[in-house]
């Protein structure tokens, strides 16, 4: 079997699954009342006659008919009306995006290249001082809750000296974009202020945008990379007591290129594996550290709705998440299938 | 035989375990980590049971009748006690918003962090030893089904599904004739166990299908021992070791998830002697001061690190768990 | 026939949890030129270990103690022991080569057979396969005009390859090997390699090897894996190679076939042969001479027929009288193998020998030759008078 009819096979797969994602969304929703529901389809503080929407959205009829009307409001791109940001939840969720995205892009990088690069070195020194420093590092980093890391770095760097400062931009970029925006001088491009800010031809903006940037990236690295150096270096610990590593050292190769070229290669596929943990743990921290630095990005908003019990938005937000997780997760079976020969001829 | 002979036989075939319990042990004193670890839980055991002592509840009007709610100091005058106050010899590790004393809440969130993570971590345990097991011992169609369910619970990150679950379970549950009601924490703790049990119920699938196929399996099985015997006599006993380190390790994670809920707001109610929600009661003045930024330092950083020490301790013990049992690792 | 390599006195010990264990101790042994030597011994006895330590590839906790490997290489004697590193990696799989027992650990999963032999070549052979590529080079430069694009292209790449003989380790080079579409220089040399590579499986008898260079190691039969595991050892013309139990882990067939295969490759190439194995019957077939090993010491060394027939020490007679015959009662050896870490005095077979004398508990007897090229450690022959 080939990579394409690989591929094909887990896409499959994958459908049950998303099925049942939506399947257990719906049935969380089930625990509201008709009027509560009816959040799910309209703005209810506009509407005049509940009892008509009620009979219109069937929410009194027999659930697998619900089931089907919600589903298909769903694939329709409704999915509710948020009373807490006074708008529609997927426009909300579409707006809100970027300013995470910006995030987990400069963070993950540094996670996945930093965390195999001590994984590695830790590993081929084990048990001298570079390992066990790298060691207690990373076992601190992953018991940290994240909203206390966020608050020691927003309270060192930005009460302490001024540099690094919450949200998303300064108020005179903030300023900057509205008014660009309004007048047609900006544009929002990608929504991303590092890459918009470049577009635009103000670099100061992105400088401006970078600055806030650094304190969220780097509360989500401290958290994530300790499962990166922990499982890179367990699987380079397996890899460099293989044969072929003999067989490597007989041909006469350096150390160098024996463990980078032979054993590294090995190892990183374990590390393909958790890329979906550390997608998910990405989510996850970003709720907290978006709530401290204070950025407009979906973690924060879907913290405040689960407070203010807002209900779609929560589970639009859940939703959302959890259908990108399982195609994150497709997207990992398929980047392992290709970095394993094994996998992908069978 | 007689009792002599028997007793010697016994200590004879015992001798090569008692030997590997002797090098595991051996193992731990030589790993500081682990020694660190196991201090740490040590210390947090004794705080735990020694919580009344240490910090005894005080009667009402102050403290309420259920000594897991931290009493508040109704002796500061009524404009003061909204400020936080810094550690003094009244409140050793100072007050919160509403006055509500630190080193209280901190002594008695002890007990709580303990309830939370024993309470979720069994239960999870529970739940997928049975789902798991039956998965991967029967395989087939069942184990398809309770795999597929169990990917869906799967594909949704912890911390986002548990304020999706905390928000949509009602207060009441009513099944028939048993009427449970919940307050905020029992409803934080049954998100965390739903949430929870997919990640154990894989791997003890795994390990049970990998265990399924050893030799004595199948010997056991030829001998004519029923099914239930074999999975409870065979298959567990050498499955279970991973899931006992997930397990230590899990309850790290489960404490940070609890807390970080209760931070958020979702958590235990306030007044509740939980670490997160004594962060959270004083969420205004954690950065609104930029002059002094560490003026209230003490309102995060004391509960933080109490989270933070505790988290460490699980994650040390079963970092240095994972390593001496490794079979791997063992003889260098 | 001059020696070629002679392992003089050698100690190796492994520092573990439970004790250090004297692996070997005193380890006498020597190959002559164009010859197979054969070693022959129980699991665990030390064979695997000698033959490593050739490489000087002893994993730890292992640590050669003492003595000396003297390699006659085309510049001269020299002790491999003595070399460092980067020394001692030009030897390796250029001079000495090793062929290991399961091929299927002994090749990276991840990695083609392509890209596992070609390094060898690119180790060991560049400056030939550069040469070569511009001998082709030369010859496409012929054929073509000469102020035309194609002419000026060739007459770049030719700068290239002349720079890569004279300075291949240049900076330049190396980070112009990365650029993307600079680097199309390299295609040239990845034709001779790839040829180089197709030509030495297909020396191993690989059917198709253009094929197979493709192919991963998990698609390949045992047999055929091992043939990959022997061409990367004699890829680049080693004097010696050592095959540590090559055919252990192969069906009785497969393995007939590739000890045949061993056999004419060792006339074509010319190399010599450290054969370690623990089947006599392998060594019947394969070698010119045998060392017994026991417990980390040689016991006996000489032609092979004349061990045959004539096997001296108790140990060799114990070993020949253990293989199974039809007809004849199986007679095994009583004992066991003795611990390592506190290992027999004297002379380390005598606890299972019938015919152990006092001294024999007390003193490591000597290798001495007792007959014409016939070595024994046993107090049982003393030396014939010359």
């Amino acid at each position: 079997m080939g990579l394409k009819e690989y591929v094909i096979r887990r896409a499959i797969l994958m459908i049950p699954i998303l099925i049942g994602v939506t399947l257990l969304i719906f049935a969380i929703t089930q625990f509201f009342d008709p009027v509560a529901r009816a959040a799910l389809y309209v703005d209810i503080t506009k509407v005049r006659n509940m009892t008509a929407v009620i009979e219109k959205y069937g929410l009194n009829d027999p659930v697998y008919i619900q089931y089907f009307r919600w589903l298909s409001e769903v694939l329709h791109g409704n999915l509710g009306y948020s009373q807490e940001q006074r708008m529609f939840v997927l426009p909300s969720l579409i707006q809100k995006f970027p300013v995470s995205a910006e995030i987990a892009l400069y963070s993950a990088p540094f996670t996945v290249i930093l965390g195999i690069y001590l994984g590695v070195k830790s590993a081929v020194h084990r048990d001298k001082p570079i390992d066990h420093l790298t060691r207690v590092v990373a076992i601190i980093g992953w018991s940290l809750p994240t909203f206390w890391s966020a608050i020691i770095l927003l309270s060192v760097f930005y009460g302490g000296f001024g540099i690094f400062p919450p949200g998303r931009l300064s108020r005179e970029a903030d300023k900057f974009v509205r008014s660009g925006l309004r007048v047609g001088t900006y544009n929002y491009y990608t929504g991303f202020n590092t890459i918009d800010g470049l577009l635009n031809g103000q670099l100061w903006i992105v400088w401006d945008a970078l600055q806030h940037i650094v304190l969220p990236a780097v509360n989500l690295t401290i958290v994530q990379i300790a499962l990166v150096i922990r499982v890179m270096r367990s699987s380079m610990l397996e890899a460099l007591n293989k044969g072929y590593m003999v067989t490597a050292r007989a041909k006469g190769l350096s150390q160098g290129e024996v463990i980078n070229k032979h054993a590294r290669r090995n190892a990183l596929i374990p590390v393909v594996t958790i890329s979906g943990f550390l997608f998910a743990g990405m989510m996850t921290g970003m709720v907290i550290t978006e709530t401290i630095f204070v950025l407009p990005g979906l973690g924060r908003a879907a913290a405040s709705a689960a407070l203010h019990l807002d209900i779609p938005f929560v589970l639009g937000f859940s939703l959302l998440t959890g259908v990108v997780f399982v195609v994150t997760n497709l997207i990992v079976d398929v980047a392992y299938a290709y970095v394993d020969p094994r996998i992908k001829l069978g | 035989m007689d009792i002599r002979g028997r007793l010697t036989e016994f200590r004879a075939s015992m001798d090569p375990t008692i030997k590997e319990l002797r090098f595991t042990v051996s193992r731990i004193k030589k790993s500081p980590l682990s020694i660190l670890g196991l201090a740490i839980l040590a210390f947090y055991i004794a705080l735990a049971l020694l919580a009344p002592v240490l910090a005894p509840p005080r009667p009402p009007p102050m403290g309420k009748r259920d000594p897991y709610i931290v009493w508040k100091d109704l002796d500061i005058p009524a404009i003061e006690r909204l400020m936080p106050h810094p550690p003094n010899p009244s409140h050793p590790f100072g007050t919160t918003e509403e006055s509500y004393d630190l080193y209280y809440g901190c002594v008695w969130g002890t007990r709580t962090a303990f309830r939370v993570g024993i309470f979720v971590v069994l239960s999870s345990l529970i739940i997928s030893l049975a789902i798991g097991g039956i998965s991967g011992y029967y395989g087939g169609i069942i184990d398809e089904i309770l795999m597929r369910f169990t990917d869906v619970i799967y594909a949704f990150p912890g911390l986002i599904f548990c304020m999706a679950l905390v928000t949509a379970l009602p207060s009441m549950i009513n099944l028939g004739p048993l009427v449970f009601a919940m307050n905020k924490l029992d409803k934080v703790l049954l998100a965390l166990v739903l949430v929870g049990w997919p990640s154990y119920s894989r791997v003890i699938r795994g390990e049970v299908l990998r265990v399924k196929q050893e030799d004595y399996v199948e010997a056991a099985k030829a001998v004519g021992c029923s099914d239930l015997r074999v999975m409870v006599r065979h298959v567990f006993p050498n499955a279970i070791y991973p899931i006992l380190i997930m397990a230590s390790l899990d309850i790290g994670a489960i404490v940070l998830t609890a807390a970080a809920l209760s931070f958020l707001g979702l958590g235990a109610p306030p007044g509740y002697a939980d670490w997160g929600q004594l962060i959270a009661l004083s969420r205004n003045y954690i950065y609104a001061n930029l002059a002094d930024p560490f003026k209230h330092w003490y309102v995060w950083l004391i509960p933080g690190l109490f989270i933070f020490t505790f988290v460490l301790g699980w994650n040390l013990l079963g970092d240095a768990f994972r390593d001496i049992l490794d079979p791997t690792l063992r003889r260098r | 026939m001059s020696k070629l390599v002679e392992i003089e006195d050698l100690v190796l010990r492994f520092y573990t949890y439970e004790g250090v264990v004297k692996a070997l101790e005193g380890v006498n042994v020597f190959v002559k030129e164009d010859e197979t030597l054969g070693i022959v011994g129980e699991t665990g006895c030390g064979k695997t270990m000698t033959g490593l330590s050739i490489f000087n590839l002893i994993p730890s906790p292992g640590r050669i103690e003492g003595g000396k490997v003297t390699f006659k290489t085309r510049d001269g004697d020299v002790d491999l022991l003595s070399l460092n590193d980067p020394a001692m990696r030009k030897v390796r799989g250029k001079e000495i080569a090793m062929v290991f027992q399961e091929p299927r650990s002994a090749l990276n999963p991840v990695y083609n057979v392509y890209e596992q032999v070609s390094e060898v070549f690119l180790q060991h052979r560049k400056p030939e396969l550069i040469q070569s590529a511009l001998d082709q080079l030369e010859k496409d430069i012929q054929n073509v005009e000469a102020g035309s694009f194609k002419g000026r292209f060739y007459g770049w790449e030719k700068r290239i390859f002349n720079k890569m003989l004279r300075n291949p380790n240049s900076f330049s080079l190396k980070i112009l090997s990365k650029i993307p579409i600079a680097n199309w220089y390299m295609r040239r040399l990845k034709k001779e390699v790839r040829k180089a590579v197709v030509a030495i499986l297909r020396s191993m008898e690989i059917p198709d090897p253009d094929r197979v260079a493709d192919m991963y190691p998990h698609e390949l039969s045992g047999g055929m894996q091992q043939r990959v595991v022997i061409a990367m050892g004699l890829a680049c013309n080693p004097i010696l190679l050592v095959a540590d139990e090559p055919t252990t882990s192969l069906d009785v067939t497969v393995q007939a076939r590739i000890l045949d295969l061993i056999r004419r490759l060792k006339d074509r190439f010319k190399s010599s042969i450290l054969y370690i194995t623990h089947d006599m019957g392998v060594i019947a077939e394969m070698c010119d001479r045998v060392a017994v090993m026991y417990a980390g010491n040689i016991c006996e060394v000489g032609e092979v027929i004349e061990i045959f027939q004539n096997p001296l020490h108790p140990y060799t007679k114990a070993l020949l009288e253990s293989i199974p015959r039809p007809g004849v009662e199986f007679k095994s050896i009583e004992g066991t193998v003795p611990n390592l870490i506190e290992p027999p005095l004297g002379c380390r077979f005598h606890t299972r020998c019938p015919m152990a004398m006092e001294i024999c508990r007390k003193v490591r007897p000597p290798i001495l030759e007792v007959r014409k090229d016939h070595f024994v450690a046993c107090y049982l022959f003393p030396v014939e008078a010359r």
